[in-house]
């Protein structure tokens, strides 16, 4: 269970990006979020994953906050798969996705087991074939699947996303969706920042819209995306088939 | 690339080399010693017989022991240290054109030195200035980032480039200061262009070699570590290593290494910085096999430079030279091979 409650943040003192959130997750939901840019999505989600020092609210996993947590423990309950992402060195897609089962030990070599544990990834997420291949040479869908890979390695109870369709083409973003929900049907929670209400009805769940710094609503994604909670997020007219016509 | 068995195998090609490379290297010089004379030696020494009873075998123990030993162990660990320092710094800033004077830690050993060689009277005190002026660079660096309350690795770069440049313009004083008469100027030219001549001056070897040397074995244990840290900061992060803290432990660790190898050698260039490079292209870049292979391949390159810059010349040249010519060609062929990922 993630506790966050009446969370302020802002990254210098003159404005407050996050401006009063409070939001509960609990285990095996997705949780898709949705705003504006520069509304605070991926703000809040690094905040979640200890990136940043917060001072006023709280965010707590089952009960501790999350800034007393060490990074090592944090790393059990929760994995992230970043917006987009380069190496620089021609690590094997294996090597890659094997550093999921570091948190462990950092001087002891890997296991058995975890090299078992990567295979599995890869399989889940239909990726097998690459295993071998150069992760710095994966076209940017199939490195977003990789990272995919290493959250599910990591074996966390929640996966957090950012934008991870960002840099997709069509096809590689409802199978990275797939995979998402072929990981949830397993137990893993889900949260998301997105810019896709569409993505949103196809994955299902749970939709928190976010707007300047507060939540402006949240609930099932069915009940809560509709033609006006769109316009009032992003001034877009949108029509019965989920078609935009207008912008304001 | 290779898998995990076979990376073994490449090390221990390369180290079968590098053995080869030390024997090769007893016996070229002024005085001839041939591979018999270097068994008989080792045989004498193992069997505990007399050596000072033979004449030709005592000379052959004397040049060995005190003359070409010296320098070949100097040469195996600062080409180490060199590697090793120059592949962790290219892990930790993620960056390919990283090498161990990135973070002013040359510049501040090399104006330690300097300065040291035109005020104090005793070596000793030389190379205690040298270490201590190479971390005082680095300090410099890290808190120019510190200041900006950032362990990003542009905010070290930078600061490691300022505090580099500052170390240089201190030197550039000493330099202008220093007495051309009396050997003060030509001493410190010839320490800033590296050379194993003085390795064992004043027990060098082991007071700064034997640190050298635990450092060294102590940093081979970070692969894992370092394979994280070359992802992003935030990555690190949510794997579970605490981003900020290993890489200064890391930027400390290969300091160490870089000022101790100006301590025994002078300013020794490239080796940190192509090292890693051949070293990828051959068995890829897992830090775990990486930093190991740098090692080897660092000492064997510098033992090979050494043996040039003793024997091709009619007298001696600094051996930053030779690693810096061979270094600009090596480069410029492994940047055609190795450079498709990040150019």
């Amino acid at each position: 269970m993630i506790e966050v409650n009446n969370l302020i943040f802002g990254y210098s003192k003159a404005e407050n990006i996050l401006k009063g959130i409070t939001l509960n997750i609990g285990k095996g939901e997705i949780v898709n979020i949705l705003g504006a840019n520069g509304c605070g999505k991926s703000t809040l989600l690094k905040l979640i994953l200890g990136f940043y020092k917060y001072t006023t609210g709280s965010i707590k996993i089952y009960g501790r906050e999350v800034n007393s947590i060490s990074r090592k423990e944090l790393a059990k309950y929760l994995s992230y798969v970043p917006q987009s992402h380069h190496a620089v060195f021609p690590y094997t897609v294996k090597d890659v996705v094997i550093m999921g089962k570091s948190s462990g030990s950092f001087w002891k070599n890997y296991t058995s087991s975890d090299y078992e544990a990567v295979d599995y990834a890869l399989s889940v997420l239909k990726i097998e074939h690459l295993k071998e291949r150069d992760y710095s040479r994966l076209s940017g869908g199939e490195r977003q699947l990789v990272m995919v890979a290493r959250a599910i390695v990591q074996n966390s109870e929640y996966c957090f996303m950012d934008e991870p369709v960002a840099s997709l083409d069509y096809g590689n973003q409802y199978r990275l969706l797939d995979g998402v929900k072929n990981m949830a049907g397993r137990g893993l929670t889900f949260i998301i920042t997105t810019h896709h209400p569409d993505h949103v009805k196809y994955l299902g769940g749970r939709a928190v819209l976010m707007k300047n710094g507060l939540i402006y609503k949240d609930g099932l994604a069915c009940n809560v995306l509709n033609d006006t909670s769109l316009y009032e997020l992003y001034k877009v007219k949108v029509d019965e088939a989920g078609y935009v016509y207008a912008v304001d | 690339m290779f898998r995990e068995k076979s990376r073994y195998a490449v090390i221990l090609f390369f180290l079968i080399l590098l053995f080869a490379a030390v024997i090769i290297s007893m016996m070229l010089g002024k005085y001839a010693v041939s591979l018999t004379d270097i068994f008989v030696w080792l045989k004498s020494i193992v069997t505990g017989a007399d050596i000072l009873q033979d004449e030709r075998l005592s000379n052959i123990s004397t040049v060995i022991l005190q003359i070409r030993l010296p320098r070949i162990i100097g040469a195996l660990v600062i080409g180490a240290a060199l590697g090793v320092s120059g592949a962790m710094l290219q892990s930790v800033f993620a960056n390919p054109l990283v090498s161990p004077g990135i973070m002013g830690v040359l510049s501040g050993a090399s104006f330690g030195a300097a300065f040291g060689i035109i005020t104090f009277s005793s070596w000793a005190l030389v190379q205690i200035s040298t270490l201590l002026f190479g971390m005082l660079a680095l300090f410099l660096a890290l808190f120019i980032a510190f200041i900006y309350r950032s362990t990003s690795s542009l905010m070290l770069i930078l600061g490691g480039m300022i505090s580099g440049a500052f170390f240089n313009a201190l030197l550039s004083i000493v330099k202008l200061s220093a007495d051309p008469n009396n050997d003060e100027l030509a001493s410190i030219v010839f320490w800033l262009m590296g050379s194993l001549s003085v390795v064992d001056s004043n027990g060098t070897l082991v007071k700064a070699g034997v640190p050298l040397l635990i450092v060294l074995i102590i940093s081979l244990f970070f692969g894992k570590i370092l394979n994280i840290l070359a992802m992003s900061d935030e990555e690190a992060k949510s794997l579970g290593l605490n981003a900020g803290f290993y890489k200064i432990i890391v930027l400390i660790i290969s300091t160490i290494l870089a000022s101790l190898t100006v301590v025994m050698a002078g300013n020794i260039g490239w080796v940190g910085l192509i090292i890693p490079h051949i070293s990828r292209m051959i068995i890829g870049p897992d830090n775990r096999y990486l930093l190991v292979l740098s090692a080897v391949l660092g000492s064997l390159f510098l033992l090979i430079c050494d043996n040039v810059v003793r024997n091709a010349f009619p007298y001696e040249i600094p051996l930053g030279i030779i690693t810096s010519l061979i270094g600009l060609v090596v480069f410029v062929i492994v940047l055609k091979n190795n450079g498709k990922g990040w150019r």
